[in-house]
């Protein structure tokens, strides 16, 4: 029967199809040339097309089903295209596997997107059944050929139109049988397309003319069944029923090799990269026929080979779009062909092609078009002079997968679009927060492809098919019709604040923004429209157009924009308000290099954040502050094995979605978010005291940038003061575990930096304790020296606060209303101002006493603390005058009994240090059964007792290293001395 | 505590399920609140989407209001399930580690929150797995029962009571007779009589009393 054939892109997989219903797929590197077939039973009736593009496989057979498969770790079904009422005979997939052109004997060409599985264009025109439809690469035109010998070329940019009809150009065949007909093929560059006719002539057909080039026969004695192109574009294949085989040059129009079989021949497919030619004949054999051209001929597959060296040149997508248009209008003009023979096909040349396709795959759909400039955004010709237009995306948009599609997902909630027929789509809002909005969907005629979603409202707009990122053909109009820009309002009371506006035309929207503050839109003309919520139009700006995504939160608009196309690398940012006003902060994006940007959005709080496609998330700090914006990283999730595409950003994580599989994207509905934890990347990850340097660092840039937010906007800290104050508090406490630690480490100089970045007086007063605790007695005197000259103006009116047990995490919330007072001490007014300076002399001279007991506590403190010139007391506090502030004996009696974290660890330890010394055979805390039992084993195995008694005795012994090993838990509190004996002996003393 | 002579006998399921309800799970809030200050302890504030804890009384009762989504906790993930199927199933294996009160957070997360976790009847089956094996397992151990111990780490809340009126009585038994063995050889020791021997009385007990 009819066996058709065809080669994957990377030439690695030869399918094949058969009567038999299966499709074979084998490996086509002589080592594993004979190795099993991969046999695939999804069709039932004879499979008549197959055709293979990179990763997709796409068969039709006679019953009118077109199946797709995925080349991914195997093959896997991945659904059905198409079913028609009559025969599949052709099938035919773009290069950027997004469109296949499938031919029937209905006497139809149908385009199928197979992004969405929708037809998107049905070409009638053929007076008879097609017997072959063939796709140029760049899926911008179509070749088929009718029963009757008419071939019809099909512009399919656009509206589907035909731009040619050529009679008499195949042969014509008979209806209905897939042996007499005849098959065409376009060239690999998309310059030319061949198919065979009468005269058992291959007819070699060039772009834009539409004229017969060249005429290839002669070698031919019966009919030619199917050609095929080289990876060149130089040579041309074709078989015929007589079983010869034919290798032509199209240039020379002469035949290089002919080889005859016995059978007649069906199909026959070119390896894309390599000398390799594969055809079946009705037997359903398959042959390969390694090196067809002549090795004098010197085969080279020039088209592979000049796109890897463009790879090499540069990683970005757009450039080598732009070269690969470059090479196809070379191609075009012929000149190419000249000096082909210079280059051999060299393995290191296809390896970086891999390359290409992986870097191809690797970026991000909703960044690059990668549909192979399927539509208008790139002309026929000449395509060197079309601009490379900025990709641009908006935050948490999707392509399609299935009949859905992710138009915005942030932390208000998602925005889904669903594909229902041709007229509409619907749209569907869903919210995180169901108390605050009912979640709502509509129908929507004007198909939106742009969405933005807050608080307030959800800001739709439309948008071109060139402009549609992700090629998706449901979201976009199909012609330059005016795009709409629409708002809907989320308040209940103002349900009819809905508003559409219309765009003049040729202005269509990029991407949007929306928050509760307005709306802005980013349109194709480099339009910077600012909106209210109401609909008020209150400002309008001139962009560059190079905008890539731009985010609202709150009165902050973020802008990214590229620096233009032949800079791919960082990008621009732009922060202005909401109202137009003013710029807050510009200038360089840092993206990973060989990434592009793939979330930006504001976190919970209000900061800028950005996050890349190597899934790197950087936060703009100090934006406030005039040239003093800066990025810091704060999560790297490229250590991550799964992709993580990122929601929102709150103060202490990324909100993400984990995607499972292979897929890059979120599925609808949307799944728990996971939480990321941010970790600004310090060195030495591993050590404890780097991990918390990284957190009090975190501490310290969030704290700065919610009392930065709250100064810029003259309000509240969020949270109110309690909140400030606590979030200091933990700051503070994150350093003095660290001060402990460093004193554990004797390391000095590394605990006066860090008490150097305390901010807060009671805190360094801990901090001094605790290196007094540590026995760091010198260390102890520079703190004091040090927190002399930060603090010196707030006297000691610290004096009531020092009972706070600041390290105590326990009792976190019960200490807060405390914290809070300590707080405010803080802010008010120096008391050493307010205080007559007559009085300083006599409080010193009554301080004295105080001071000698300090002394005892931490004598070489004491002698530094003479020098000190302390502020006097104020005359309402009845204590003595202390020079150290807090280190009196009794205070620091206070301090260890306190339950802080660091006393409980001591205790801890020297209980352990303990245990050895308690004796174990310490009778009264064991129960009975463990005196009992040892006598009773001895006693067994003195009597010589059967099995079961010595069980008993085993079992015993394990039951008294048990018990034993309880005992010294549960050791009697007497014997134990108890952490504050040591230090009973100052606090005696203490007057 | 004192402890009511029914409960000696084990805690019914109920019962049981009423202590699993302090253990915290993670939830996802749908509706946003303050925080809430409950007797032990505050939890929240809620802020959708992102996570919080909240004892599993409390989850139980916003998901049935439809107020939140539970998040099911690693350990009731059917992968893990499986594995611990796996290890439980192999001979001479401990028992697998799992939360004190699996069994009723598994019911109590399975009745009322069965739409938020993949493959629920999967888990359901090889929770119903995992129980049976553990059970055999708990009954093979039981018969090794002797008077001075018996150890059987990570043993559920509901396991243990399952074992509970059994094990409570013939452990004290055992201590009883163990006793009596032991005043006999001391009687044996005083007396000099050699024909009192300590492996009659032995298998004695171990007649009289088949485990």
């Amino acid at each position: 029967g009819y066996t058709p054939l065809a080669f994957s892109a990377d030439g690695a997989l030869i399918i094949t199809g058969g009567t038999d219903s299966l499709i074979r797929v084998f490996r086509s590197s002589q080592s594993e040339r004979d190795k099993e077939a991969l046999t695939l039973e999804h069709h039932s009736d004879a499979v008549v097309a197959v055709a293979a593009s990179r990763s997709k496989i796409v068969t039709g057979d006679e019953e009118g089903v077109v199946l797709s498969f995925d080349v991914h770790d195997g093959v896997h079904a991945s659904g059905t295209v198409l079913r028609m009422e009559m025969a599949a005979r052709d099938v035919s997939i773009s290069a950027s596997e997004r469109l296949v052109a499938v031919a029937s004997d209905d006497g139809a060409v149908r385009m199928v997107s197979l992004v969405d599985m929708g037809v998107q264009h049905v070409l009638e025109g053929h007076r008879s059944a097609v017997s072959s439809a063939a796709l140029a690469p760049d899926a911008s035109f179509v070749a088929a050929v009718g029963c009757d010998g008419t071939a019809r070329v099909w512009d399919v940019r656009g509206e589907a139109t035909c731009v040619q009809v050529l009679r008499k150009l195949a042969y014509t065949c008979e209806p209905g049988v897939a042996l007499q007909q005849t098959k065409a093929r376009w060239s690999p560059d998309g310059s030319a397309f061949a198919v065979a006719g009468e005269g058992h002539a291959v007819r070699v057909v060039a772009r834009n003319s539409w004229a017969v080039s060249g005429e290839l026969g002669g070698e031919h004695s019966a009919m030619v069944t199917c050609v095929a192109w080289s990876g060149s574009g130089r040579y041309v294949a074709s078989v015929a029923l007589d079983g010869v085989v034919a290798v032509w040059d199209v240039q020379a129009r002469r035949a290089v090799a002919t080889r005859r079989t016995g059978d007649k021949l069906c199909q026959v497919a070119w390896n894309p990269r390599a000398n390799m030619l594969a055809f079946t004949d009705t037997a359903g054999a398959l042959r390969v026929w390694d090196g067809p051209v002549p090795a004098g001929q010197g085969y080279a597959p020039v088209f592979v080979e000049a796109q890897a060296a463009a790879a090499a040149e540069t990683e970005s997508e757009a450039q080598v779009d732009a070269a690969a248009d470059a090479l196809m209008s070379d191609l075009f003009a012929g000149d190419s062909m000249a000096n082909e023979d210079d280059d051999s096909g060299e393995p290191a040349a296809f390896d970086s092609g891999d390359e290409l396709a992986d870097a191809g795959e690797a970026l991000d759909d909703f960044v690059v078009d990668d549909d192979g400039g399927g539509y208008a955004e790139r002309p026929a010709a000449p395509p060197r002079a079309a601009p490379v237009a900025t990709r641009s995306f908006q935050p948490g948009a999707t392509p399609w997968a299935g009949d859905r599609r992710y138009l915005a997902l942030n932390m208000v909630g998602s925005v889904v679009s669903i594909a229902q027929d041709a007229a509409h789509n619907t749209v569907e809002i869903t919210f995180f927060d169901k108390s605050a909005h009912r979640d709502m969907h509509f129908a929507d005629s004007f198909r939106f492809a742009l969405a933005a979603l807050c608080d307030a409202g959800c800001l739709l707009a439309t948008t071109t098919r060139a402009l549609a990122n992700d090629g998706s053909l449901r979201g976009a109009a199909d012609s330059d019709d005016a795009s709409v820009v629409a708002f809907r309002a989320f308040a209940p009371w103002a349900a009819a604040s809905d508003w559409t506006l219309p765009l003049p035309p040729n202005e269509h929207p990029r991407c949007l923004a929306v928050s509760p503050a307005g709306a802005a839109v980013v349109t194709s003309r480099g339009m910077l429209r600012l909106l209210t919520c109401g609909g008020v139009q209150r400002h309008v700006e001139s962009l560059a157009d190079r905008v890539v995504t731009c985010v609202a939160h709150g009165d902050l608009l973020l802008l990214l924009l590229a620096r233009g196309a032949a800079d791919p690398g960082d990008l621009e940012y732009v922060l202005m308000r909401m109202d137009g006003g003013t710029r807050l902060a510009s200038g360089t994006c840092p993206l990973t290099p060989a990434s592009t940007a793939a979330w930006a959005g504001f976190s919970e709080e209000g900061h800028p954040a950005v996050c890349d496609s190597r899934g790197v998330v950087r936060l703009l700090h100090r934006y406030w502050a005039p040239r003093q914006a800066c990025w810091v990283p704060v999560l790297d999730t490229r250590a991550r094995r799964a992709a993580v595409w990122p929601v929102a950003l709150s103060a202490r994580h990324l909100l993400a979605v984990t995607c499972r599989g292979a897929s890059r994207y979120p599925p609808v509905p949307t799944p728990i978010l996971d939480e990321l934890p941010l970790a600004v990347p310090l060195l030495q990850p591993d050590a404890a005291a780097s991990q918390l340097e990284a957190r009090a660092l975190e501490a310290a840039v969030f704290h700065e940038q919610l009392a930065a937010e709250a100064e810029r906007t003259a309000g509240e800290y969020p949270g109110g003061r309690t909140a400030e104050a606590r979030d200091r508090l933990e700051h503070d406490k994150l350093l003095l575990r660290l001060v402990q630690l460093a004193c554990k480490a004797d390391r000095p100089q590394r605990a006066v930096d860090l008490a150097a970045m305390i901010t807060s007086e009671p805190s360094f007063d801990a901090c001094v304790k605790i290196a007094v605790h540590e026995k760091q007695s010198q260390l102890a005197e520079r703190l004091m020296r040090l927190k002399e000259a930060r603090f010196s103006h707030h006297g000691d009116d610290d004096e009531d606060e020092d009972d706070q047990d600041l390290d105590s995490d326990r009792d976190r919330d019960q200490d807060q209303a405390s914290d809070v007072e300590m707080a405010s001490d803080d802010q008010r007014p120096p008391p050493a101002a307010r205080r007559p300076a007559a009085t300083y002399g006599s409080r010193r001279a009554a301080a004295g006493p105080a001071a000698g007991s300090a002394a005892e506590a931490a004598p070489a403190a004491a002698a530094a603390a003479s020098a000190f010139a302390r502020p006097p007391q104020p005359p309402t506090t009845a204590r003595p005058f202390n020079p150290f502030g807090v280190v009196s004996p009794s205070k620091s009696m206070e301090i260890k009994r306190s339950h802080s974290f660091f006393d409980a660890a001591d205790a801890h330890s020297n209980a352990l240090s303990r245990e050895p010394s308690a004796s174990p055979a310490d009778g009264h805390v064991l129960p009975p059964a463990k005196r009992l039992n040892p006598q009773a084993a001895d006693a067994a195995d003195a009597a010589g007792a059967g099995d079961a008694p010595r069980k008993i005795s085993r079992t015993a012994g394990a039951a008294q290293s048990k018990l034993t090993a309880f005992a010294f838990k549960r050791q009697p509190p007497q014997q134990a001395p108890p952490p504050e004996a040591c230090s009973d002996g100052p606090s005696s003393d203490a007057p | 505590m004192a402890v009511s002579s029914r409960q000696k006998e084990g805690f019914t399921m109920p019962e049981l399920e009423y202590l699993a309800q302090c253990e915290t799970v993670t939830i996802v809030p749908l509706h946003r609140m303050e925080r809430l200050e409950l007797v032990r302890g505050t939890v929240g504030p809620f802020r959708p989407p992102q996570k919080t804890q909240v004892p599993l009384w409390l989850a139980a009762m916003l998901k049935r209001t439809n107020r939140c989504r539970i998040v099911a906790p690693d350990w009731l993930r059917y992968e893990h399930l499986q594995k611990l199927c796996k290890q439980e199933e192999e001979p001479d294996s401990l028992f697998t580690k799992l939360p004190f009160h699996y069994l009723e957070i598994a019911h109590i997360l399975l009745t009322v929150a069965e739409d938020d976790i993949s493959e629920s009847q999967g888990i359901r089956r090889l929770l119903q797995d995992l129980r049976e094996s553990r059970q055999s397992k708990t009954l093979r151990g039981i018969e090794m029962l002797n008077p001075l111990q018996l150890q059987m780490d990570n043993l559920s809340a509901a396991e243990i009571n399952e074992i509970r009126p059994l094990f409570r009585h013939s452990f004290n038994m055992l201590r009883q007779l163990d006793s009596l063995v032991l005043a006999s050889e001391k009687s044996q020791q005083q007396s000099q009589y050699a024909d009192q021997s300590y492996a009659g009385l032995e298998d004695s007990f171990v007649s009289s009393y088949p485990l």
